[in-house]
């Protein structure tokens, strides 16, 4: 960082001069990359690549998606790695801002244009012709061909991405005739009701003539979910799918999402900032801090047996049965989410972890590996540091052992014995 | 009052606020032996004016006779979808809104009864922390006078203690002094709710208002702010009414709850008795919708048809009758009664004994 | 824990240079106070304050630059202007400058003969006359009809332009803010009757009136000519605070249903303070977009009471009684010959006018969080 000498005492503003430099090297930058992802007529050899494992639906490999901001380079995404098996759910968690959103918005190729750039990593994808690219390197033109086909989105507020001004009906038809140009007219109308009737919305006729600011907000995400299937696509993306929804009308959605699922027999990236919401959806989980992947594995391993101190953080931060009972307080991580902007050589948790050693301020972690695919990012678990004694992130045992959350609260359906009835019985 | 007593106040920070008379005639000669009960809402109403149906004049029924208590130095939980009118009850029983009828008594007054200057005399001592940490702080003024400037009116502190007094309530909502001369927008969310915070428990209030604090945090913020709540309540023992949709937190920090569905109180009653035992099938369901952290745990879900049915034309009789799987034609002929059926566990369902 | 502080660099060969002088102790960070995590945050993040942000944006359009460069030349030569002639030439806007010139006069008429044909009738003289000197070194522009240096009088009139337009403006911001903050704020019947005053006021033609008012004002003898302008001025003010009014009204509208309104309410603080404290800052930004919108059309109006001849009375200058002597009903030998009379102050007045509104509109777009790139 440059030393700046009148405005030190201001350390929150960038100075004009840093500010001039940074405008002017992100413009260069951005016009790079805006010119190769223009490109008309490429050569599709460029931008097909190989499946590792044919059993994924996508594999994203080393992604960084940066943000040339006013402010300096955002890498909102900065080195990510995971795969979507086919069938599976794959959930993303973490707070806000960590990058879960601009993942998601990579894949389709959606990052926001000419300050957010896809700089490295590889994005591959196998279509359902069977040919297998490179999301990443795909030029525009031809990952329209994907985007909404194959591979749908579902996002936050659906009342963004609806058109206020058309019908709910028009909007459908009009998604499904993009890509099914041969349809009549009346075929792409029954079509559209089948797919609100799948998605349990049982006035279809009505809701396909309404306009979108009559339904509500669960109601919008139905449609929405509609949309996205109504061609058939292989992975659906849901980014925050209920987050803006009540925890009953959430429920509806999350119902919904895995039967959808298995209709169509395709796989699902779930990102959410709710450790409840995936524990009961999700195959997989990926847990993100700062841009970067701090732990993944398979969900049982997720959630029984953590190893990064910031999931493990996380989950002791919720408030719990156990919490409840003894009145305890509850767990919480000091400090905030740092801004992925300039963040420093070291582990970026390090300013917030409880476990942090020597070491986490001078380096980032690299992965390391526990049994089928859980992996973490923490110098804790380096074999070189082995007779540190160091200590480690654990759950509370009533959390990570099963046997005890078998007890986890049994709820009542309908009528229940009053007191008094059970006095009479004596009980 | 003498300089010196100010101070001591200040340092018995458990003592409620004197400065305030307390206005004899609004006393109900009934309340007197419900001393325990720092608030009391009998009955309250709240109609807001929705447009007209012909000639008639349409009301959004936000609050549809509500009775509830609140007792010194606990905290109550309200419950309930988004709509169902928590929000309106909260700022309706601190008189941010005028009540349609009904009664609320603050320590024994009935602030509706209260003339202006005197409901401005009462204000510091019942404070309210708000869902949204970004409107919620006007921008354009620094910290420490937001926190400081109703201290100054009222008079909590003499003035040349002001700065000593804000600097220490920022301290004790985790707030560095060095802060006060900043403004909001230069605060993440977590700081700026600390920010609203330290504003309202400036005033040394006895009973605050949470409405939804955490709802618009990170999770790892949240417990910071739960954590923050509960430590003051401690120490100061503040009586909260803590609104929130987040039914985990609602059983954390309370003490009793309610669960409002559709503008009425469905179910009320002690924290344990509710989530051991819920009558309502509204709360049952409620309570099986929250996601629970946990991979290995099967719950039985009680998905609820539907959408919540609008406040201006709510269902007749039971208002939950149209997504409720229960229902009878008794549930759609009258209301059912809120009967109090154990001690401290009241529910309004045709499902139980309505004598 | 203590013996397994071992140095980590022999062990392992490390890149980075880790040595033991330092124990292993875990846990460090988390004890740093909050203070410090947050000055460590903001070390890696510093991000560009409002201010900058909001000049970032005006300067990002060129209109706006354009507009203030021309403010900032109308400034300094209305206001620096008179003061550097005063010091270096030794004269101001009354000096008369009798400059005799060789004139030729030419008359021309057309009459019917005795034989019934057309002549034209042509006579040649040449005058002296001291007025009307053409452009020269001594005098840039030359000399108007009364031998005063019109250079020298731009710089004077477009002082008591700029001066007395921001005096209306001020005044105006002033009564618009309060009435339509009393309006916005307590809303009901209040709302009602200041809004009714303001239609009111709003419909009031200006330019009638304000001749009218001139008659009037000319009458009353004990009003000095040169104190009408400011009368008129403070008419114009009477009629044209509506727009400001208007204004914070609808602001406050809609800022008074924000939360942090509601919580200035739960605090019981005072009402004035809420309005003054809380509410009418967050309309400045609106209030100096207006502001300099309006100061363009305040030109104008003292442009054309000038030209009428109820501005700002001779010999004092003004831009409007500048252009007033080309006024074509008095003949069009001005109009026609000695564009240097008028031109200058035209342009002046359209160049100002015209800056001020991009000013304005380059405000609109920096103030309005909405318009990020
Ligand atoms: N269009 C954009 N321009 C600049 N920065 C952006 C943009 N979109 C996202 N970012 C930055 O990228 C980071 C990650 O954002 P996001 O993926 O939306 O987070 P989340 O995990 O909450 O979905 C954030 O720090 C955000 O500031
Ligand atoms: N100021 C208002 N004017 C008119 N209707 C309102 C107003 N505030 C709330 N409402 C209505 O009252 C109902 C309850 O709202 P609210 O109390 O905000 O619910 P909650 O806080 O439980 O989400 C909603 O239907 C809402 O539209
Ligand atoms: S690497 Fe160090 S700082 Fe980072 S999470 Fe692990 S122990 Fe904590
Ligand atoms: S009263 Fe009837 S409709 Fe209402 S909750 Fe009880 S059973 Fe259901
Ligand atoms: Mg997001
Ligand atoms: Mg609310």
């Amino acid at each position: 960082m440059a030393k700046d000498n009148k405005n030190t005492k201001n350390t929150q503003y960038l100075t004009i001069k840093e500010e001039r430099e940074i405008a002017k090297s992100n413009r260069k930058i951005m016009k790079q990359f805006e010119r190769t992802k223009n490109r008309k007529n490429v050569d599709e050899s460029e931008f097909t690549t190989q499946m590792h494992d044919p059993r994924n639906v996508i594999e994203i490999d080393n992604l960084h998606t940066y943000f040339y901001t006013d402010v300096g380079t955002t890498k909102a995404v900065n080195g990510v790695s995971f795969k979507i098996p086919e069938g599976k759910i794959v959930g993303v968690v973490g707070e806000s801002g960590c990058g879960k959103s601009v993942t998601s918005l990579s894949v389709m190729q959606l990052v926001q244009g000419p300050v957010g750039q896809i700089v490295d990593g590889s994005i591959r994808y196998t279509t359902s012709e069977g040919k297998c690219y490179d999301i990443a390197k795909m030029p525009r033109d031809e990952m329209r061909r994907i985007r909404g086909k194959e591979i749908a989105m579902i996002f936050q507020e659906p009342m963004t991405s609806l058109n206020p001004v058309f019908k709910i009906g028009e909007q459908l038809d009009e998604a499904l005739a993009i890509f099914e140009p041969k349809m009549s007219k009346e075929e792409v109308k029954a079509r559209s009701i089948e797919m609100l009737e799948m998605v349990g919305i049982a006035d279809q006729k009505k809701i396909y003539n309404n306009y979108p600011h009559e339904l509500s907000g669960g109601m919008r995400q139905r449609v929405m979910i509609a949309m996205a299937l109504i061609c058939n696509p292989r992975l659906i993306i849901a980014d925050e799918p209920t987050t803006a929804l009540d925890v009953t009308i959430q429920a509806q959605i999350l119902e919904l999402l895995l039967e959808v699922k298995n209709k169509i027999n395709g796989s699902i990236m779930l990102i959410t900032h709710d450790l409840g919401v995936i524990a009961g959806m999700a195959d997989y989980v990926v847990v993100m801090y700062a841009g970067k992947i701090v732990e993944a594995g398979d969900i049982h391993d997720i959630f029984k047996n953590p190893k990064h101190p910031y999931t493990v953080g996380l989950m002791r931060s919720l408030p719990s049965l156990s919490h409840v009972a003894t009145g305890s307080r509850l767990y919480s991580i000091p400090g905030q989410v740092p801004s992925p902007v300039n963040l420093p050589d070291n582990c970026y948790f390090c300013n917030r972890c409880e476990y942090s050693f020597d070491i986490c301020m001078e380096q980032y972690p690299p992965d390391y590996y526990f049994e089928d695919n859980h992996r973490a990012a923490c110098f804790l678990y380096d074999e070189k540091y082995k007779d540190l004694d160091l200590v480690k992130p654990e759950l509370p045992r009533n959390m990570a052992d099963d046997s005890e959350s078998k007890m986890v609260r049994k709820i009542p359906q309908g009528r229940v014995v009053l007191e008094s009835e059970t006095d009479r019985f004596g009980g | 009052m003498s300089n010196n007593q100010v101070a001591e106040t200040l340092l018995n920070n458990t003592e409620t606020l004197s400065g305030v008379e307390i206005n004899k005639d609004n006393l109900d000669s009934n309340l007197n032996n419900a001393k325990d009960y720092l608030v009391q809402v009998k009955n309250l109403k709240k109609y807001f004016p929705a447009g007209l149906k012909g000639t008639t004049r349409q009301y959004v029924k936000a609050v549809d006779d509500i009775s509830f208590n609140i007792a010194k130095g606990t905290t109550m939980g309200l419950v309930g979808e988004s709509g169902c009118g928590k929000t309106t009850v909260g700022r309706t029983m601190l008189r941010l809104y005028s009540m349609t009828s009904g009664e609320v008594y603050f320590d024994g007054q009935n602030i509706n009864k209260l003339s202006r200057s005197a409901l401005r005399k009462l204000r510091p001592r019942m404070q309210m922390i708000f869902q949204d940490p970004y409107s919620s702080l006007s921008p354009r003024m620094p910290v420490g006078e937001i926190i400081g400037e109703a201290v100054r009116e009222h008079k909590i502190v003499p003035n040349a203690e002001l700065s000593e007094y804000v600097a220490k309530v920022m301290n004790d909502c985790g707030l560095p002094y060095q802060y006060a001369r900043r403004y909001p927008h230069e605060f993440s969310g977590g700081q700026r709710q600390r920010i609203c915070i330290a504003r309202a428990v400036a005033l040394k209030p006895d009973f605050i208002v949470c409405d939804e604090p955490v709802s618009a945090l990170d999770v790892s913020i949240q417990a910071q702010i739960i954590n923050l709540l509960q430590d003051l309540q401690n120490e100061f023992g503040y009586t909260y009414l803590f609104i929130s949709h987040d039914l985990s937190v609602v059983e954390y920090i309370s003490d009793t709850i309610g669960v409002m569905y559709l503008g009425s109180m469905v179910e009320f009653g002690d924290k344990k008795k509710i989530f051991a035992k819920p009558m309502h099938p509204y709360t049952q369901a409620l309570l099986s919708a929250v996601p629970v952290p946990d991979p290995d745990f099967e719950m039985q879900r009680v998905i609820l048809e539907g959408d919540i049915p609008s406040p201006v034309n709510p269902p007749s009789g039971c208002k939950f009758r149209t997504r409720c799987q229960y229902a009878t034609e008794g549930c759609a002929k009258s209301c059912p009664k809120f009967i109090e059926y154990e001690s401290q566990h009241e529910v309004a369902c045709f499902l139980y004994p309505q004598d | 824990m203590t013996d397994n502080n071992i140095n980590l660099t022999n062990q392992h060969d490390l890149n980075s240079e880790v040595n033991n002088k330092t124990p292993v102790v875990q846990g460090e960070m988390a004890r740093l106070e909050e203070e410090e995590l947050a000055v460590q945050t903001a070390k890696n993040f510093r991000s560009i304050s409002p201010a900058r942000m909001v000049a970032k944006r005006f300067f990002r359009s060129r209109l706006s630059i354009v507009g203030l460069c021309i403010i900032l030349f109308v400034f300094l030569f209305s206001f620096l202007g008179p003061v550097i002639v005063d010091a270096t030439w030794g004269y101001g806007q009354t000096e008369v400058f009798k400059i005799p010139r060789q004139s030729q006069l030419l008359t021309k008429a057309n009459f019917e003969g005795a034989d019934g044909r057309k002549y034209v009738y042509y006579d040649r003289s040449i005058s002296t006359v001291t007025t009307k000197a053409p452009p020269s070194a001594d005098h840039w522009l030359g000399t108007d009809t009364n031998g005063l240096d019109i250079f020298v009088r731009l710089m004077y009139g477009g002082r008591i332009s700029l001066t007395i337009s921001f005096l209306t403006i001020f005044l105006e911001m002033i009564l618009g803010t309060i009435l339509g903050g009393i309006a916005g704020y307590y809303g009901g019947w209040v709302d009602q009757l200041i809004m009714r005053i303001v239609d009111i006021f709003a419909c009031l033609p200006g330019m009638p009136i304000l001749l009218i008012l001139s008659a009037v004002l000319t009458s009353i003898e004990e009003i000095p000519a040169e104190h009408r302008i400011y009368y008129m001025m403070g008419f114009l003010t009477l009629i044209s605070w509506t727009g400001t009014a208007r204004l914070v009204r609808g602001q406050l509208l809609s800022l008074r249903e924000q939360e942090f309104m509601l919580a200035a309410e739960t605090t019981g603080i005072k009402t004035s303070r809420k309005i003054f404290k809380h509410l009418i800052p967050n309309t400045v930004p609106q209030l100096i977009v207006s502001a300099s919108l309006g100061l363009g059309q305040i030109i104008l109006y003292e442009s054309t009471l000038s030209y009428l001849g109820i501005g700002v009375p001779f010999p004092n200058a003004a831009w409007g009684s500048m252009i007033a002597l080309a006024d074509p009903s008095k003949g069009q030998e001005i109009l026609a010959y000695y564009p240097n009379m008028w031109l200058p102050a035209g342009i002046l007045i359209v160049m100002t006018v015209l800056a001020f509104s991009f000013v304005g509109d380059g405000l609109r777009d920096a103030f309005d969080p909405r318009q990020k790139k």
